[in-house]
């Protein structure tokens, strides 16, 4: 800094520009000051500029009462407590120390400076979770389809599996009855329905497909339809084939 | 000679001493019990308020928002722009208290919210910092003679002079004088040292009478 001015010592720099920015000379500067008429003016002109900076400042003073009111307005817009996170959560919680919510009071002071992008943000999740609620009520496995676990096939114990397509045979060869069936063709429509209730294909919406095979209708309604008398027959007719 | 020559000498603190703020005042503002603010130390108002205490934080505005405005309308020239300024400054600061590591150096940080603020304001009002010296040269020159430049156009042309600094020069100069802060903390608003923030100072001083000297008439 020895160059503020020449001749100046190092020890009386910081002297020289305080005397500038207070207007107050400590003795060692006066001493010099007093053998250096130069420095004086240099020093004095200096001076007068600082003092014309704070005059220019004092007269733009607006006065009291608009830093009254200033500090009123500023203290009404702070949020309070119940508009959203204060610095409370995000406060020093001890020494070096931090809660990890800054995030979140950055998140709010941006969600209170952009309303509608927010709003749109929030309605943008609320339209995603919308559309991705029915899937993952309906997933096997009760959750997201995406995350469930791999259950393989074997959700039917290989017992229970065997129940249903006995049953299954049965509803539909008694159906198929009334018809007069050859044991051929008995045989094979047997095999078809086995097939079909094995494999888990709804069986309505192959009935049509049976119907232009074999010319009548094989619906499981038939079964409803037929009299405990006429099911236990065909029941002990089938019998003998097995 | 404005100097005050001094006794002895007495180190000039590098900050400003630390607010002494009415309780009435306080209590003004927030109808909340207001703390002590007199006894209590600028670090440990930051403390608090950055605990949500709103006493504390508007004792903090109260102590703060003046010199504050200082700087910031020497930036916009605009009071009313300043005053808006201001405001969102403190917004910001309370909505940001969490992010202070040194609530001793919330002052400066608190400034450095400010002046980025002016100097947006400035860049999307597209903005000039101020009348060029030359426009008001021209202005004082215009009306009659040069002998008769008032004190308002005497304030204008040194506010243009001002503005004519390099940056660094004009915020040390600024922030010095206006706002009153110490060159630690002018340093760490200027990103440098205090010694060069001293320079600075002394620089952007020098500069403004050297301005005044060439175009101020006799």
């Amino acid at each position: 800094m020895n160059e503020l001015y020449p001749g100046l010592p190092p020890e009386l720099e910081n002297d020289w520009v305080d005397a500038i920015a207070a207007g107050e000379v400590s003795t060692a500067l006066a001493q010099f000051l007093d053998a250096n008429p130069a420095a004086r003016a240099e020093l004095e002109a200096l001076d007068e500029v600082a003092v014309a900076l704070r005059r220019d400042r004092d007269d733009a003073h607006p006065g009291a009462h608009f830093f009254e009111s200033l500090s009123d307005d500023i203290m009404a817009s702070l949020p309070t407590p119940s508009d959203g996170p204060a610095p409370l959560l995000g406060r020093k919680v001890g020494a070096g120390t931090r809660a990890s919510s800054s995030w979140w009071s950055a998140a709010w002071s941006w969600f209170g400076k952009r309303p509608t992008l927010a709003w749109a943000a929030v309605m943008a999740v609320a339209l995603v979770v919308i559309l991705a609620w029915p899937r993952t009520v309906d997933s096997p496995a009760g959750g997201i389809a995406e995350t469930a676990p791999d259950v393989g096939e074997a959700v039917v114990p290989d017992d229970d599996v065997d129940e249903v397509a006995v049953a299954a045979r049965e509803n539909w060869l008694a159906a198929a009855l009334p018809h007069g069936l050859s044991r051929d063709e008995v045989h094979e429509l047997r095999q078809l329905a086995s097939e079909i209730e094995i494999s888990g294909l709804d069986a309505d919406d192959n009935s049509d497909d049976l119907d232009d095979d074999w010319g009548f209708g094989v619906g499981a309604g038939a079964v409803e339809q037929m009299g405990n008398a006429e099911l236990d027959s065909a029941l002990n007719a089938l019998e003998a084939p097995r | 000679m404005n100097l005050r020559a001094t006794a002895g000498f007495i180190p000039l603190p590098t900050t400003p001493s630390e607010p002494a703020i009415s309780v009435s005042q306080a209590a003004q503002t927030t109808k909340l019990a207001a703390p002590d603010a007199a006894a209590v130390p600028l670090t440990a108002l930051v403390v608090r308020a950055q605990g949500g205490d709103r006493p504390a934080f508007a004792a903090l505005v109260r102590e703060l928002q003046e010199p504050l405005f200082f700087a910031v309308n020497r930036f916009t020239q605009n009071p009313d722009d300043a005053r808006d300024i201001v405001q969102r400054t403190f917004l910001k600061a309370w909505t940001r208290m969490a992010d202070l590591e040194s609530p001793e150096r919330f002052r400066s940080w608190l400034f450095s919210i400010g002046l980025n603020l002016a100097r947006n304001h400035l860049r999307d009002s597209g903005k000039r910092r101020g009348d060029s010296v030359d426009d008001v040269v021209l202005a004082a020159q215009g009306a009659d003679a040069v002998t008769q430049i008032s004190d308002r156009q005497r304030r204008a042309w040194l506010r243009a002079a001002l503005a004519k600094l390099p940056d660094k020069q004009r915020e040390c100069v600024t922030l010095r004088i206006d706002a009153e802060l110490g060159f630690r903390e002018i340093g760490e608003l200027a990103g440098c040292s205090e010694g060069s923030a001293r320079v600075n100072f002394h620089h952007g001083m020098r500069r403004l009478r050297e301005l005044m000297a060439e175009e101020e008439p006799p």
